[in-house]
């Protein structure tokens, strides 16, 4: 369908979208996404969605001929992208908190009297500060490109955090948690998750040093530390952390949350590693990192 | 891994997509023989018992499709459907006679059967070039029904094996042991019918819109031919 909304090409893209949706009011301006084309509704060649709030849309290529239309697609109902993130992280945090209390209709009527295995009560305060310094960063540390995400990915990343607090809570504070046999395993992890811990801290704020602002979604090579061997050294430390927990706390569903996160944010990495690829060409090339694991991978 | 035309994958693709309807059709055949004897639904299982193992287990080759890129399907969506069908027929038909006797296995099992052949036989058709009108109607317009039917059979046998499976705790786990398991199946099973009140209707409405699209698509070819 096609309309005609009058403006001048000196409005920015951020202008337009509010006068759309002032327009269409369905469409609010985080759900709409234009494509620039032609007055038959073809896009241009490798037509791409147009950033960039505050350039003009003369600026971004409106014109005449092929391409004097905006071509319109919907993204679907969205919700705060940090809003996702605190909502995700907000269960395994509570989950765990809930569980340590053992509650008797989950683990028996005496108990929250039993006595706790020092590495479960080491596993619920490692977790528990896993999680709240999540929470923090999600606020005070990461700059994040976009001010939404499609509102199913709420639903998509809860599912996947809730569970696995869910089914890996319950073992850590029940009574019967069996520690592994080596006192010297246990120090070791905990040692390990603690620099983990920090390496992925260290990272997230190098990380966010680079972005100049919130919404911006430039991506410059950063550089120094782990960063010089991988692209994504905080998915790097971040997997170490549970890999050292699981050592830690020998808890089967926790070999899971493991393997699939791993696997997950190796995806993710070798996604970035391509992104740094096709923005800066040989200049990234030439540092020849790997997407996630030092040498490998 | 691989691209989808990678050597020998179309022929093999092929050769899966018509054994595995074939083998649908054949446990709709064994269904469909039994009540025109005059058999009774408590018997169903014992004669349609091994060719539906077979069949639906092979599904599990589906998600590997998936994850090597020979199919373009997304592997988390394929891993869900194939993991709850599995889970159905290994972790609940299997276990409990009380399910397999129940009217509601049959028509789970016959709505399963009726859904998949056309399913394959649309797959092998579209690796061909074009799906036949049939197919394509089968395909998009059956689970309107079917959809309803299987779920409430899957529902109806969770709920009727679920006393068994409590009492003998069969393929559950408890702590301690060293590796901090904890698995109850009977949890797992009331958690996935607590999914299927928000799941169902989403399956079911996401399949509808996968109809307009694809009627959609139909026209706009056919009208380009």
């Amino acid at each position: 369908k096609a309309y005609e909304i009058p403006v001048s090409a000196d409005v920015t893209l951020g202008e337009f979208k509010e006068a759309f949706h002032k327009q269409f009011r369905k469409y609010y301006p985080t759900r709409q996404s234009f494509k620039l084309g032609n007055r038959e509704g073809e896009p241009v060649p490798n037509a791409k969605a147009l950033s960039g709030d505050d350039t003009s849309l003369a600026d971004l290529g409106l014109g005449d001929g092929a391409a004097s239309s905006l071509l319109f697609k919907d993204y679907g109902p969205q919700f705060s992208y940090r809003g996702v993130f605190v909502v995700e992280y907000a269960g395994p945090l509570l989950f765990v908190l809930l569980y340590a209390m053992r509650p008797a209709f989950l683990y028996g009527p005496d108990a929250a009297s039993k006595p706790w295995d020092p590495v479960a009560k080491l596993g619920v305060w490692c977790w528990t500060a896993h999680f709240a310094k999540r929470e923090f960063e999600t606020f005070f540390v990461h700059r994040f490109s976009r001010p939404t995400m499609p509102l199913l990915n709420l639903f998509k990343n809860s599912i996947y955090y809730h569970t696995f607090g869910l089914v890996i809570g319950y073992p850590l504070c029940h009574p019967d948690f069996t520690a592994p046999a080596s006192e010297l395993q246990v120090q070791i992890a905990c040692g390990a998750f603690i620099l983990f811990e920090l390496g992925n801290l260290i990272c997230h704020i190098m990380l966010r040093n680079l972005r100049p602002a919130e919404g911006s979604s430039k991506r410059p090579i950063p550089s120094g530390f782990l960063f010089d061997l991988v692209a994504c050294p905080n998915y790097t430390f971040e997997i170490a952390c549970w890999v050292a927990y699981s050592f830690m706390t020998q808890i089967f569903f926790c070999y899971l949350f493991t393997i699939v996160g791993g696997l997950q944010m190796w995806i993710w990495a070798k996604g970035k590693h391509r992104g740094y690829i096709k923005t800066y060409g040989d200049e990234y090339k030439k540092l020849r990192r790997k997407p996630m694991i030092p040498f490998l991978c | 891994f691989f691209p989808e035309n990678t050597f020998a994958m179309k022929p093999y693709l092929l050769l899966f997509n018509v054994a595995c309807a074939g083998g649908w059709a054949y446990v709709l055949f064994i269904i469909a023989t039994h009540f025109q004897a005059e058999g009774k639904p408590e018997d169903v299982w014992a004669k349609v018992e091994m060719p539906l193992k077979y069949v639906q287990t092979a599904a599990v080759l589906e998600v590997v499709h998936a994850m090597t890129g020979i199919v373009r399907s997304q592997v988390a969506t394929t891993f869900l459907q194939v993991l709850s069908r599995l889970a159905v027929l290994w972790a609940v038909l299997d276990v409990s006679t009380d399910a397999q006797q129940h009217w509601a296995s049959t028509m789970m099992v016959t709505s399963w059967a009726l859904v998949e052949v056309p399913r394959y036989m649309f797959y092998f058709f579209g690796l061909l070039g074009s799906v036949p009108g049939l197919f394509f109607h089968l395909r998009y317009n059956l689970f309107q029904i079917l959809y309803p039917t299987g779920i409430s059979g899957e529902i109806m046998c969770i709920l009727a094996a679920l006393p068994y499976i409590t009492e003998s705790q069969v393929y559950s786990v408890s702590m301690p042991n060293t590796h901090n398991l904890a698995f109850s199946l009977p949890m797992m099973l009331y958690l996935g019918l607590a999914v299927y009140v928000p799941g169902a209707p989403f399956l079911f409405f996401h399949m509808i819109g996968q109809k307009k699209r694809a009627y959609k698509k139909r026209a706009e070819k056919q009208k380009s031919a």
